[in-house]
């Protein structure tokens, strides 16, 4: 029970960051209790959200969450908390006949305790928009080139981690060893295939294997890394590259035994 | 397809649609959901509805895109049919002053005015934000993968979106088939399923988002003609600051809008809070229906029936978004339900919002027996 209950705090924690905008709502909620008569007000806002706080700090009910849910995305019942339906009322409420001073106490409030959406963290990436499908430009530029040196409708091809998640946004039709599972935090499998993709010395003898036990013909490089061997011995060819990657065509895929060291098939 | 095209559709499925639709609600909700911002959400949360309950047996079935996007496009086609009826009944009856009750405030003096002027600047500005900003979420590799692998193959949900590899149907997943919406409108347009996704969905969701904001202004400020734009100011400067940490309804709503769980937290719950104030509204023991409207006409119908019409509506298009939202629907909704029973002595309300939350009991039951798998 003490566990559970430290667990939920520490979620809410994780979920209010700083926790001031959290303060700001359970003190609206307790000035709405006071001073404001109307009684759907009283009824959703204050007591379906009191009883909604009950509901997310009790230790059964994370219990029961955790066994058909999982614990991890416990965080999301605080989306049911009507917190910034709760702050925008209240606001509403005080701001009355003094907006100038009111919007700006609020603002300096938000900007204290709340971020700025467009500059605070994210789980992805951020940057200015240069194109309408708002992909990387890394992203197009690699599977256009991918489109240019091959004819094939599905081209087999595989990527390094910072590509997996988006290269098939952009084209279907492209087919990975392996996708953006891989580097998921709670994907339990190893892949070797993207292990030796990410070694910064490159196994281009494994990889030859991986290729055809796989059938990727492409691969994509970061340009910094190197080769451990000469990776034409293996059967591969530089074909081309882009500004951070070297595209590789493996050209024994569905040659027999492949190519050894040596050269010789 | 040329831009002309692209509009027209857009406005087809993102006004046309949703409109005519919502009037089939809406002629059941009385004075609440009369307004062309109310009509607008009934039909919007409608037309999610009917996709959820086409899309659902068509992916489980093995159905083609093509199939889908027609069954939901004659679906639609007939609600707006019906509801063209509806609006020419309303035009022959004369009832049409009722059932567009644009809102004409009186006494809006210039810098009133200019609230609105100034939440409309700063709507614009979160609107272009949204554009020019790219923000992209690893977790879309998942969403846009399955759409735009929709689109070129003209399957559902038989492809592993991260790696092209042919797969069985993801049950799970398949009974939440949101990227199956962008997939639809990709279709129908011919735009990119990342651009419909990252360009197009976010300026259509965001502003159902404040138009739903809005409703809940002109209900809980009983239409003061001041502090709904005041509040709506408000929603925007807390929406744009409400990046406090990574999982908050504000920071899903602005950099993952296209995605379910967003729309469940920046729409859906919001649209849950406005049915549950207008109930707590309409419930109460000393306030009769007739209070809601001066017109004698609309005092005979209760609105009541049509809240929980809409509610269940609403309850669908959570289980198209977002399979695991269904836990935080059937918590609130019970919680608030159970509240506004108690308290207004109305315990009449609970089992007919047992019969609403039907989709909510649906899929925790498929949880329950899968155990874990949130």
């Amino acid at each position: 029970m003490i566990e559970d209950f430290r667990e939920i705090f520490r979620i809410y924690a994780q979920y209010t960051g700083s926790g001031i905008v959290m303060i700001l709502f359970f003190a609206g909620l307790i000035y709405t209790a006071v001073s404001v008569k109307k009684r759907s007000i009283q009824t959703v806002l204050v007591i379906t959200s009191s009883v909604l706080l009950a509901v997310i700090f009790c230790p059964p009910g994370f219990e029961l969450y955790d066994r058909f849910g999982g614990a991890d995305s416990y965080w999301r019942l605080w989306w049911i908390m009507p917190i910034g339906l709760g702050l925008g009322y209240v606001g509403c409420d005080l701001i009355k006949d003094h907006r100038i001073a009111g919007f700006a106490l609020l603002l300096v409030v938000l900007l204290l305790g709340g971020e700025f959406v467009y500059t605070g963290e994210i789980e992805g990436l951020r940057s200015e928009a240069v194109n309408a499908g708002q992909l990387p430009e890394d992203t197009l530029a690699t599977v256009d080139l991918l489109r240019a040196v091959s004819d094939e409708k599905e081209i087999h091809a595989a990527f390094p981690g910072e590509l997996l998640p988006y290269v098939r946004q952009y084209d279907a039709d492209i087919i990975m060893p392996y996708g953006y599972e891989t580097v998921r935090k709670d994907y339990p499998e190893k892949n070797e295939f993207f292990d030796v993709m990410s070694d910064e010395m490159t196994d281009f003898e494994r990889l030859a294997e991986l290729c055809s036990e796989t059938g990727t013909r492409y691969l994509f490089i970061p340009n910094e890394y190197r080769a451990k061997h000469p990776f034409g011995h293996y059967g591969f060819r530089k074909v081309s590259g882009t500004a951070g990657f070297t595209l590789y065509e493996y050209r024994l895929l569905g040659v027999k035994g492949g190519v050894k060291g040596d050269g010789s098939q | 397809m040329d831009l002309f095209n692209i509009i027209i559709n857009l406005f087809i499925w993102f006004a046309v649609f949703p409109f005519l639709a919502g009037l089939i609600p809406s002629s059941f909700m009385n004075r609440v959901g009369r307004t062309v911002t109310e009509v607008y959400l009934c039909g919007f949360f409608t037309m999610f509805a009917v996709v959820e309950i086409c899309a659902v047996p068509s992916i489980l079935l093995g159905k083609t895109l093509s199939f889908l996007v027609a069954l939901i496009m004659s679906v639609m086609s007939a609600l707006s049919v019906i509801g063209l009826i509806i609006l020419a009944v309303g035009f022959a009856a004369e009832t049409l002053p009722v059932f567009f009750r644009f809102r004409i405030y009186k006494n809006v003096g210039i810098a009133d005015g200019m609230l609105w002027v100034i939440f409309f600047i700063l709507l614009a500005i979160q609107l272009g934000m949204s554009i020019m900003v790219m923000t992209t979420d690893p977790n879309d590799a998942f969403y846009v993968g399955h759409a735009l692998a929709s689109v070129e193959h003209d399957t559902m949900y038989v492809t592993d979106p991260y790696t092209g590899a042919a797969t069985a149907v993801d049950f799970r997943h398949a009974l939440s088939p949101f990227p199956i919406f962008t997939a639809v409108i990709s279709r129908v347009t011919g735009v990119h399923a990342a651009t419909v996704a990252h360009t197009i969905l976010p300026l259509f969701l965001m502003v159902t988002a404040y138009m739903i904001y809005r409703e809940v202004a002109e209900r809980v400020f009983d239409d003061d003609p001041v502090k709904t734009p005041v509040f709506l100011i408000l929603m925007v400067l807390i929406n744009s600051f409400g990046n406090y940490s990574v999982y908050t309804r504000e920071t899903f709503l602005i950099t993952r809008t296209w995605q379910g769980n967003a729309v469940l937290a920046g729409l859906i719950i919001p649209y849950v809070f406005l049915i549950m104030f207008a109930l707590a509204d309409l419930t109460e023991p000393a306030r009769a229906v007739a209070d809601e409207d001066d017109d004698p006409e609309v005092k005979k119908a209760s609105p009541i029936p049509g809240l929980f019409v809409m509610l269940f509506m609403t309850n669908l298009t959570g289980a198209l978004v977002s399979c695991p939202g269904m836990y935080l629907l059937a918590i609130l909704e019970g919680v608030a339900i159970t509240c506004i029973a108690v308290r207004n002595k109305r315990p009449l309300i609970f089992p007919a919002w047992i019969l609403t939350a039907a989709p909510c009991f649906f899929y925790l039951t498929i949880y329950a027996l899968q155990g874990r798998g949130l």
